[in-house]
């Protein structure tokens, strides 16, 4: 029997292995394609670029960085010195008369901050108390409520909506909310930092002042909840554990400030700090952009902190994971705004950084953390397990980035960081004695030429952030094959037609 | 006022207490509001000011190769299926 064979000439022929050529190269140009067809690669802001406040500063990675290297610019004990003469004369001139200006009471302001910056507390306190008392009576502090269980990521969702909205509701204080607030926040904060090292120490009537001086600061955020990009939440977070920890110590070695999990297996978590939000058309901060999409671009973001066994004990506001720039920028705020340094702060930072995968910021972060040590806590031992555990999160870190080669990689970044230390406080330094020496020159303050001498030829403090805050996205498309695609059923139609040519002749 | 128990249960002396004590800042002072707390925030924001990228914008300029490419191999497409056509006309 003869078998019968079909045979496909002419033109079906050459269609049929142009696309056999097309397959061929769109399987080649799956894998690797050298004739994509669009871009290769965008530029993308990090969702945590996105403030939490509309017009709120946003994070920048070397903002961290710089902080732990004291790169930033801070007022020398000349420059308040001066301010309180000024503020003084001001006080003294509307002492005695019963409708008091602004000007009054923000000069009461600048004394008893000036005065806390020169370690004089007592008559910083006096100070805010008297303002409070020409002022009407603060609201109550919102009470307590204990932490529910585990939140589900859209029950996260609507309640940073709902914090957002009132942060945004009070963003228009009236200049009397506005006084309430700052003496409020002020008296707070120093009752805070007058009292705590006593209260760490176990006296209780010192503990008594810190839970008054806590008191005042929730008063001041119920007045004005996003003020300063919500750091006095984490203010009172940070003392509530400080102050849990005398009462139960074992948590400095357990949590951190902000309730994370110290670490204490050499795997390393977080890798990315958050997906990417691609808005498109944007340049800087968005000119508009609503509450909810602000929501949805920081959902995007990775959430460290609180562990919920620990905001019980700390009866701490929040009691789920935040997005981590929180956090990170208030801290940031405390250290840079507030009194400098200290290993609570350090070692926070250090997790927080480890937790998103920017290992050479927590290495640089827990090594200021050893430094600092001696501040931690009274306790030596306690004090000795910081450190410990430092080491061990330096050298997972180390082992992470150089492998085989991790005590002359750490001793490199050692090298590196006691370099960039010594230059931001030889930098501090600079600026406070500049400040001094046009302060005896007789140039006023407020003189918009003060630094102007002091910052010509002079590099700027804070590192560049570079793209570090950015992602490099790849793109790949289907359309990208096109070209490979084409050109391959083009040339295996020639060859086709070549070789029918040949088999002709 | 320092409790004995306090120094029992930390276990530390009083000169180490009085050490501590004055060198410890525990510096959670976020919310001193001075008249220059706008100012200082926005010079520290200013510090690190750098436009966030723009999204919709290509980063590389236009792949000229790719598109000779596609023009070529759609040459080819054409240039082959004429040369068929007319082969096919001529055969018959």
């Amino acid at each position: 029997m003869a078998k019968s064979r079909i045979r496909i000439t002419g033109i079906p022929r050459l269609i049929l292995i142009g696309c056999m050529g097309a397959l061929i190269a769109a399987i080649v140009a799956s894998t690797f394609n050298p004739l994509p067809l669009h871009p290769h690669e965008r530029l993308l802001p990090a969702a945590y670029r996105t403030p939490k406040v509309p017009g709120g500063t946003a994070l920048r990675l070397a903002m961290v960085h710089d902080v732990v290297h004291e790169r930033y610019l801070r007022h020398g004990n000349t420059w308040y010195t001066q301010r309180n003469i000024k503020a003084r004369k001001i006080i003294e001139a509307e002492r005695q008369t019963k409708d008091h200006t602004p000007a009054y009471f923000g000069a009461m302001d600048d004394l008893a901050v000036g005065l806390e910056r020169l370690g004089q507390y007592d008559e910083a306190i006096a100070i805010l108390n008297e303002k409070l008392a020409s002022l009407p009576p603060l609201p109550k502090a919102p009470e307590y409520k204990a932490p529910t269980t585990q939140q589900t990521s859209d029950e996260e969702r609507a309640n940073d909506l709902s914090e957002l909205r009132k942060i945004v509701a009070a963003q228009n204080l009236s200049p009397l909310e506005q006084q309430q607030y700052s003496t409020a926040a002020n008296l707070g904060t120093l009752l805070v930092h007058k009292y705590l090292p006593k209260a760490i120490a176990g006296d209780a009537a010192a503990k008594q002042e810190v839970r008054r001086g806590i008191e005042l600061l929730e008063q001041a955020i119920a007045i004005n909840p996003g003020a300063h990009f919500g750091r006095e939440n984490w203010q009172v977070i940070a003392v509530n554990h400080l102050l849990a920890a005398t009462e139960h110590p074992e948590i400095l070695l357990k949590y951190d400030l902000i309730g994370d999990a110290l670490p204490n297996s050499n795997p390393i978590y977080g890798e990315t700090t958050s997906r990417v939000w691609g808005l498109r058309n944007r340049r800087g901060e968005l000119p508009v952009i609503s509450l909810n999409d602000r929501i949805v671009a920081r959902a995007m973001i990775t959430r460290v902190g609180i562990n919920p066994d620990w905001a019980k004990l700390v009866q701490s506001k929040y009691s789920a994971h935040m997005p981590f720039d929180e956090p990170t920028m208030a801290i940031i705020g405390m250290w840079t705004l507030g009194g400098g340094p200290n290993p609570h702060f350090a070692v926070t930072l250090g997790i927080i950084m480890e937790e998103v995968g920017q290992l050479n910021i927590a290495w640089n972060a827990y090594e200021r953390a050893v430094e600092l040590s001696d501040r931690f806590w009274p306790d030596a031992k306690t004090r000795e397990q910081l450190v410990e555990f430092c080491k061990a999160r330096q050298l997972a870190i180390a082992q992470r980035e150089s492998a085989g080669s991790a005590d002359s990689w750490q001793e490199k970044m050692r090298h590196v960081h006691q370099d960039e230390l010594a230059w931001g406080l030889a930098y501090q330094k600079a600026y406070q004695d500049f400040e001094e020496s046009q302060i005896k020159a007789g140039v006023g303050l407020n003189e918009p030429t003060f630094y102007d001498a002091f910052f010509q030829n002079r590099p700027n403090i804070a590192s560049s952030p570079g793209s570090s805050d950015d992602f490099l996205i790849t793109e790949k498309s289907g359309a990208d094959a096109l070209p490979c695609m084409v050109l391959g059923a083009g040339l295996t139609m020639l060859i086709g037609t070549i070789a029918r040519e040949k088999q002709t002749t | 006022m320092i409790s004995a128990k306090s120094f029992f249960y930390h276990r530390i002396s009083f000169p180490a207490f009085l050490f501590f004590a004055l060198t410890l800042p525990l510096n959670t002072k976020a919310c001193l509001n001075d008249t220059g707390i706008q100012s200082a925030e926005e010079e520290f924001r200013s510090r690190y000011d750098a436009p966030a990228p723009d999204s919709s914008e290509k980063s590389k300029s236009p792949p000229v190769v790719s598109y000779a490419a596609l023009a070529i191999g759609g040459g080819l497409i054409a240039g082959t299926v004429v040369t068929g056509v007319k082969r096919r006309t001529k055969a018959e």
